[in-house]
């Protein structure tokens, strides 16, 4: 094994052992908490997978998340980080919901226009902090955090201006008509055409990464941006493009959730699926290959968690114990880092005495 | 000799680097009290590696240090100086804003009351030490005003002042012209009778031999001896550094310059605040010749070669390619008029680090229709190209997809230099070549630009290694102060001590002389 090869295993090993802590520190906590631990243990545990209601909830919560996460696996490939992804999400749903009850189309057409729209919205947002960072250099963690209030209070805005529904009895747009909204796919869940789309954008997100000339400045960029810019690529062009990726798969993200599990549009707030995103793009590693995965595991613990808050006196809120100890770990570099130092010593120490010195 | 007499022994020091690299196995280095003791090796042979070891700035896997018989742990640099021992680091650790006082007592301070800094005390003990060891700083002056140098000078009554009894220096002559490093000796040799022990870094055997008692050779990470030098002939420590003999002598024939390729004229470039850095510069470099530029780092040489490559705009003047202006033309359509590039900083410029062999080679051509179709980048031809350049540069790796980080030194500079000799440039401006790689490697390097020499490329040849200058230009200017002071129509009618007067400012060619730089002559 050479020490690349270590590194690969060592990544993996990271990830593996930040879920089992995380886990270990989970069951702990139960123990102390719950009257009646062995039980809500299991519930946690398995609870995800008693019904075909519940892996339903599963996927159908892991769907929006594949969106924002991919797109931020390319955002995030330039090296610079983009905080917007909540934003483009709402917006996405926002203008793919305005689509979905004022036009009318035929059904396959209606749903395609309101995604469209809302991706394309949700690149609009994800360009605003990008080309202040490239006009003024404006620090684009900070911007594109603050344009996410922006974007749920404009949205808000035109949601009571001009969307609203008075006989709804909250606050909501008027409902969709039925040509706009993605059909459900498997029975007994809500699962719906969206999982597909989501699919779909996974294998977009790979292949444009890996494959493509323009995933490779994106990763050059990212690794070292000096370097791009002495080999003759245009960063400030690499760096624009990939956000209104980004803010295009996030903005699809929201609109697929609007169409296919809601009937009206109806946030209050701005949505965590693009925090949610950055989680999932750091436990994959930032590739797009890897996101399904971990936005499945993302809501699966989820889920257990809400099993448990309805069947055991154990509350909800105990799974951000569990998603900041994983984050915290994966991101942590020295994590393990003793072990993987031997890993190489031993390595480089067979290669001598290979070599015949 | 018993075991006492040795003021420092290091046994069997091993080191591991977290990628993979062994850099020291079963190193020895024992140091008599009171001698300047050269540590000598190849780049990547593991000298700056075991004195970082030394200095408790690298933990080491395996092995022991000894100081004065007894055994040590040095587990960071502020435990190593408390034990006596100071370093010299190659990239001088100053504070620029700060007087040459200030970052002397810096940690250290002497003060009032025992909170305010004492500062009439720094400069009191500032100016005592330099008196002491005859070593002439102003004490009041500011770092980024003093020139190299100096800065050295300060580096070292730094760690006097933290009473350093054993100093170690490394590649200390490395930023000095010829004049200031013989000046450097006499202090050190100085200190050498006040009783301070001194280990020497280098590879520059004639210096090791004019300045040290003993010598320890390290080749590829080990330990190959260690000798007296009285006993040793130059070539004899040359043989035990590489291996074998080397000849660095470049074989090449007469140049034949055909047209010119690169012209600059009347090229000027201010800074932000309006300082000139580059005034008035005029010369041109034809094909099929290597017109070197010599001088002290920071003399505008850098600034040079990133205007030529487009990475940097220019204040006045004109710069042509073949009869086509570059101005306002981006790196990468300079690129397309047959301009390629080795910056003299390897890791900012000239490799993505942590990307593989297969994707540094391909930054300049990725979008060409032989390696991109439809956007999609076509694997097998890049496979095929980087398995070409690998064999032709014998670039020593795994694969082409290792991570270029995992190279060493010299073979990360055949990665460079394969993507910058591989598309038959016009004109190639190499600036620091081989700055920090090893022997081979080195003579690797070089014999590749005079095959591009011959094969009709312009070369502008950049380096601070007179040696390499001398050697490898056809013809060479010298740049003193942003401006050109003298041409040198021969490379080889010239003497190191000329080049290094002209570098210093000391001597200059009146305008005419100058002018020749543009074979204007010639072209009537």
């Amino acid at each position: 094994m050479n020490v690349k090869q270590i590194e690969k295993l060592m990544d993996i090993a990271k990830t593996v052992a930040a879920i089992l802590v995380s886990f270990g520190a989970t069951i702990i906590l139960i123990a102390l908490v719950s009257s009646t631990p062995m039980e809500t243990i299991k519930d946690f545990f398995l609870g995800p997978f008693a019904t075909v209601r519940r892996m339903g909830n599963i996927v159908e919560m892991a769907i929006p998340i594949v969106f924002t996460s991919c797109g931020i696996c390319i955002m995030y490939a330039t090296g610079h980080i983009n905080m917007g992804s909540s934003g483009c999400f709402y917006i996405g749903g926002l203008a793919a919901s305005a689509v979905a009850f004022r036009l009318q189309m035929a059904a396959g057409l209606h749903p395609a226009a309101a995604l469209l729209f809302g991706g394309l919205t949700g690149a609009f947002v994800a360009a605003i902090p990008a080309v202040l960072r490239i006009r003024w250099e404006i620090n684009e963690v900070v911007s594109s955090l603050m344009i996410n209030y922006i974007v749920v209070f404009f949205g808000t805005w035109i949601l009571r201006t001009f969307m609203l529904d008075p006989t709804a009895g909250f606050n909501a747009s008027e409902a969709y008509r039925d040509t706009a909204m993605l059909p459900a796919m498997i029975p007994g869940t809500r699962i719906h055409v969206g999982l597909l789309i989501a699919a779909a954008v996974v294998i977009f997100s790979w292949l444009f990464l890996k494959k493509t000339k323009w995933g490779y400045q994106i990763r050059m960029m990212g690794n070292n941006s000096s370097f791009a810019v002495y080999s003759g690529m245009g960063i400030t062009g690499i760096l624009l493009a990939s956000q209104l990726i980004g803010g295009f798969l996030a903005g699809l993200g929201g609109a697929t959730e609007c169409m296919g599990m809601y009937t009206r549009f109806e946030w209050a707030a701005a949505p965590q699926t693009g925090f949610d995103g950055i989680m999932v793009a750091a436990i994959s590693r930032r590739n797009p290959a890897m996101v399904p995965v971990a936005a499945l595991f993302l809501a699966y613990v989820r889920v257990g968690a809400d099993v448990i808050s309805r069947t055991s006196d154990v509350p909800a809120e105990i799974v951000s114990i569990i998603q900041a100890l994983i984050i915290m770990l994966v991101g942590a570099q020295m994590f393990l880092n003793r072990f993987r130092h031997r890993q190489i010593v031993k390595a480089s120490e067979r290669q001598l005495a290979k070599e015949g010195n | 000799m018993s075991e006492q007499d040795y003021i420092l022994e290091m046994r069997g020091i091993t080191k591991i680097y977290p990628n993979g690299f062994v850099a020291n196995k079963d190193v020895n280095l024992a140091v008599r009290e009171g001698e300047i003791h050269a540590l000598v090796g190849e780049n990547g042979a593991g000298k700056s590696t075991l004195m970082k070891v030394l200095f408790g700035v690298e933990s080491h896997e395996e092995g022991e240090i000894r100081l004065k018989g007894q055994p040590v742990r040095i587990s960071d640099p502020i435990s190593a100086i408390d034990m006596g021992i100071g370093m010299v680091h190659q990239h001088f650790m100053l504070v620029p804003s700060l007087t040459v006082a200030e970052n002397i007592v810096l940690g250290r301070e002497p003060k009032r009351y025992k909170t305010l800094l004492d500062m009439e005390k720094a400069v009191k003990d500032t100016e005592e030490l330099c008196g002491k060891y005859n070593l002439s700083v102003d004490a009041r002056a500011r770092i980024d005003s003093l020139p190299v140098g100096q800065k050295q000078k300060v580096e070292i009554l730094k760690a006097l002042y933290r009473k350093a009894k054993i100093l170690i220096l490394d590649e200390p002559t490395a930023v000095l012209t010829p004049q200031e490093t013989a000046e450097l000796f006499v202090e050190l040799k100085r200190m050498r009778e006040a009783g301070h022990t001194i280990i020497f870094i280098s590879h520059k055997l004639n210096e090791v031999k004019e300045l040290c008692d003993r010598v320890t050779v390290l080749r590829l990470g080990r330990t190959v001896g260690t000798a007296d030098l009285k006993s040793l002939s130059e070539q004899a420590i040359s043989r035990m550094m590489v291996g074998r003999d080397v000849i660095l002598k470049i074989e090449k024939e007469k140049a034949s310059p055909g047209q010119e390729v690169l012209s600059v004229r009347e090229l000027s470039l201010n800074s932000n605040d309006g300082r000139p850095i580059i005034r008035n510069v005029n010369f041109s470099v034809r094909s099929g010749e290597i017109l070197g530029v010599a001088g002290v780092e920071g003399n505008g040489q850098r600034e040079l070669s990133e205007i030529i490559t487009g990475l940097r705009p220019f204040s006045r003047g004109e710069i042509r390619i073949e009869g086509n202006s570059i101005e306002k033309k981006t790196v990468k359509e300079i690129r397309r008029m047959g301009v390629s590039h080795i910056s003299e900083d390897r890791m900012t410029y000239g490799v993505a680090a942590g990307a593989g062999i297969r994707e540094n080679v391909i930054s300049d051509r990725f979008d060409q229709p032989e390696y991109c179709r439809r956007g999609f980048l076509q694997r097998g031809a890049i496979d095929r190209l980087t398995k070409r350049l690998i064999e032709e540069f014998h670039i020593k790796c795994d694969d082409g997809n290792q991570p270029v980080r995992m190279l060493s030194g010299g073979n990360m500079q055949k990665v460079v230099a394969a993507r910058e000799f591989s598309l038959a440039p016009r004109l190639s401006i190499v600036n620091q070549p081989t700055r920090g790689i090893d022997v081979g490697a080195t003579e690797f390097v070089r014999n590749k630009i005079v095959e591009l020499r011959d094969g009709g490329t312009a070369v502008l040849l950049i380096s601070a290694d007179l040696n390499e200058i001398l050697e490898l230009s056809d013809s060479l200017i010298v740049m003193h102060g942003g401006e050109i002071v003298a041409y040198l129509g021969d490379s080889s009618q010239v003497t190191e001590e000329e080049l290094g007067e002209y570098m210093l400012g000391i001597r200059r060619q009146n305008p005419e002389e100058i002018r020749r730089a543009c074979h204007e002559c010639e072209a009537n």
